[in-house]
């Protein structure tokens, strides 16, 4: 044993316990700031921290929690703050707290300083991409979508030249080329008519049916030799007439196709009249797409701002009472902390009510209570609550509760915020150009109410401003016409109501929004706009037809033309044969008589002379 | 320069007047201090042990140091080792639940993965370590310090001047 050495442990315990008791405010305040800084992602500063052995009493002055979105403010401020630890659970490493009073909360109080963090971003917490995360991105999405109008359209006239002389019509050209073809096929039916040759052959037939003369034959050869001349011909004719038939067939099937791509042009016009009013981009005003563009990124900046709380508090209470953790990757030499939440056993770290005393920027004096802050609810089978309430002497009350309930496997949050009578000073309501204006006194009304499970969110948000005072001071001959019209719209608003919905069903997201100022926008846009837009739609029209009406006419003429024509032709070959077959046939008919005739004559005559033969012989 | 003080130190402890079991004990509690994390519970332990106990600081010293070096390229092999004791051993869960809930047990941080796997695997080699370097003490006394002191290596070490210089500034702490 080496004496000598317990004699220095012993010195070195008293030199260690001194400087203790000297340095361990500092050393915990850096090392709470540095917890918090890694967990909010900006700086958390304390001032005048100071810790009590005896009795383990811990208190401070300031507490800064700056917001890591805009980093100038603070997300959170506390006056004077004090809180006891319990002894026995700190050598178990837990940090239990029975009570701990903070005052003078504020919420987005100016910093002195920026409180941007030089360490890397913390690390993506699992819940951002979890359902949260996947929400507050669709709801992001959702308002991204609404209409992205050129809000400069509407500070000028609607201009349409100078968008025609940027068109570029396709049925002109089309038309054309439909009409060089149609040409082309009628030109081969035309050359197809004249090498038939149909006046020659009529002719021929014509006069060799004329030569057929029946009653100038007087012998039988020469009736017999017509009536070869008459079959011959007849032959003939049967040809032209089976040929007039598959011409006819042939040529009803080309005008048919003629007349479906002649009706095609109709479908070219109407697809160039569309593209024309793509290209110009007439607005189409209706009261959803206002109230979206008007409201919804305040809106949804203010649900995505609770559902980064509840993200946040779901990923570390399943850090600290996930059974079976997942392996991750630590920095060197840091190593992954498993925790070991057992029921019956004390909670890592507990604190079980803080008595919270404040004030909104509205000046509302708030007081309340925070129960159960806790590192797993399942350790003490409670949720976390905050319950918040205050009022004004002017009569203006607001009510805040939310309860973070992580006992089951499904996590769930709930948050309720009713304010009446809250004064809106200052405030703007939206940061669209389409409501440009700040109120300078009003009084609100919220009655909003969030539920969060896994998979689920709904949101409802009811938001009245009364007695509406806004300021209107901007020069009007500075503004254009759309300032004009919407400050006209707004001038005649006595109160803003405003109702919003939010419904997600895992990767379903359903965000409604509606405000008597939708209509009222809409109203006096349309009333500025749509004298302009029918106009613009008219003259466009009018374009589009002077381009195309001309063509359109002169291919209906040729088509109704070389259709007269080529159908006439063949109908009147058609006639031309069928009337010689009429007399042709007929004069057959006498010729083969005839023939009969002349045959029974000389069978008769015959048989006379075989009798009187018999006679003399 | 480095390689050669180190050398000069261990030969130095190796013919010092410290006996083979307090070298080896020395160099045993600075492999733990060496291995595991530094600022941890247990080494508070160990330190206690070092002070209070009857062994060679000087090896103490250079084990921390040699297995200090080493520890950096063991981490993922005690990450690896601490996750499987704490996480996949699951016979194991209910006795770290109970550790994790005991006063001054819980302020050990064992439930960090290098923390336990470094500890583990320190105190597995402390038996073997103790033997071995306790071996080799007597061994190199006994076998190795008369050849190697008429080494050309011993030789130029000891004529070079940074040796010699060294040799002074000895005497003078002496």
């Amino acid at each position: 044993m080496r004496w000598k050495g317990i004699t220095f442990l012993v010195i070195l315990a008293a030199v260690i316990f001194g400087l203790g008791l000297i340095f361990t405010d500092r050393w915990l305040e850096a090392r709470l700031e540095d917890i918090g800084s890694t967990i909010v992602g900006a700086k958390v500063e304390f001032d005048h921290l100071d810790f009590s052995m005896v009795g383990l009493h811990l208190r401070w002055l300031r507490l800064q929690v700056a917001d890591s979105k805009d980093t100038w403010k603070n997300l959170l401020e506390t006056g004077k703050c004090e809180l006891d630890l319990r002894f026995l659970p700190l050598l178990s490493g837990k940090v239990i707290v029975d009570n701990m009073q903070a005052s003078g909360i504020q919420t987005g109080t100016k910093r002195a300083t920026d409180g941007k963090i030089r360490k890397a971003k913390a690390p993506e917490t699992s819940e951002e991409t979890g359902f949260v995360g996947r929400t507050m991105q669709r709801l992001q999405g959702e308002i991204a979508q609404a209409p992205a109008w050129n809000l400069d359209q509407y500070t000028r006239k609607v201009n349409v030249d100078s968008i025609i002389k940027l068109l570029h019509l396709r049925s002109p050209g089309e038309i054309d080329s439909l009409q060089f073809g149609l040409r082309q096929s009628y030109a081969h039916w035309d050359s197809l008519f004249g090498k038939a040759s149909f006046a020659e052959d009529i002719k021929d037939i014509e006069s060799r049916v004329k030569s057929i003369e029946p009653a100038q034959i007087k012998t039988l050869a020469e009736l017999q030799s017509a009536l070869t001349t008459a079959n011959s011909v007849r032959v003939k004719i049967d040809s032209l007439q089976s040929f007039v038939t598959r011409t006819q067939n042939d040529l009803r099937v080309d005008l048919k196709a003629a007349h479906t791509q002649v009706a095609q042009v109709d479908d070219w016009v109407r697809a160039d009249f569309q593209q024309v009013l793509e290209r110009a981009k007439l607005p189409d005003i209706h009261a959803q797409s206002i109230g979206k563009r008007v409201f919804g990124k305040k809106i949804v900046d203010q649900v995505n701002g609770y559902l980064g709380i509840a993200a946040k508090t779901r990923y570390y209470a399943g850090k600290l009472s996930s059974d079976k953790p997942k392996k991750e990757k630590p920095p060197r030499l840091k190593g992954q902390n498993i925790h070991f939440p057992e029921r019956a056993a004390q909670p890592k770290f507990w604190i079980k009510k803080i008595e919270l005393s404040g004030q909104t920027p509205q000046q509302v004096q708030l007081s309340g209570l925070v129960t159960d802050i806790v590192s797993n609810q399942r350790a003490i089978g409670k949720s976390t609550n905050v319950s918040l309430s205050g009022s004004r002497q002017d009569g203006a009350a607001v009510i805040f509760t939310a309860v973070f309930d992580y006992r089951q496997s499904a996590p769930a949050e709930r948050f309720l915020l009713n304010a009446t009578g809250i004064p809106l000073a200052d405030v703007k309501l939206s940061d669209s150009p389409l409501f440009p204006y700040r109120l300078v006194k009003a009084k609100g009304y919220v009655e909003s109410s969030l539920e969060l499970g896994a998979e689920s969110l709904q949101a409802k948000i009811g938001f009245t401003a009364k007695d509406l005072h806004f300021d209107l001071t901007q020069d009007e001959a500075s503004m254009n016409r759309l300032q004009k019209a919407i400050r006209s719209g707004v001038q005649g608003a006595s109160t803003i109501d405003l109702q919003a919905g939010i419904d997600c069903q895992g990767e379903q997201t359903v965000l409604s929004l509606n405000s008597n100022l939708d209509d009222l926008l809409a109203k006096q846009l349309r009333s500025l706009l749509s004298a302009e837009v029918d106009a613009a739609r008219e003259k466009l029209q009018n374009y589009v037809s002077s381009q195309v009406q001309a063509k359109r006419d002169h291919l209906q003429k040729l088509v109704q033309e070389q259709e007269a024509y080529l159908q006439g032709e063949i109908d009147k070959y058609a006639r031309g044969l069928q009337e010689h077959v009429k007399s042709l046939d007929e004069k057959r008919k006498s010729i083969e008589k005839r023939i009969e005739e002349e045959k029974k004559g000389q069978a008769k005559r015959l048989e006379e002379a075989k009798k009187k033969l018999k006679k003399i012989f | 320069m480095l390689i050669i003080k180190f050398l000069s130190k261990l030969i130095r402890i190796l013919r010092s007047a410290a006996s083979p079991g307090q070298i080896a004990g020395g160099f045993v509690l600075g492999m733990i201090l060496g291995l595991t994390p530094l600022w941890k519970l247990h080494n508070l332990v160990t330190f206690i042990l070092l002070v209070i106990l009857n062994v060679n600081i000087s090896t103490a010293l250079f084990g921390f140091a040699l297995f200090s070096g080493i520890t950096y390229l063991l981490d993922p092999f005690f990450h690896s080792l601490g996750f499987y004791l704490l996480v996949d051993v699951k016979s194991l869960w209910s006795v770290w639940a109970a550790l994790y809930n005991m006063p001054v047990i819980a302020l050990t941080h064992f439930n960090n993965t290098v923390v336990l796997g470094s500890l583990v695997s320190s105190l597995a080699l402390v038996t073997p370590v103790f033997l071995a370097s306790k071996k080799g003490v007597i061994l190199y006394r006994e076998k190795l310090d008369s050849k190697l002191q008429k080494t050309r290596f011993m030789q130029l070490l000891k004529s070079s001047r940074i040796y010699s210089l060294y040799e002074r500034i000895r005497d003078w702490r002496d």
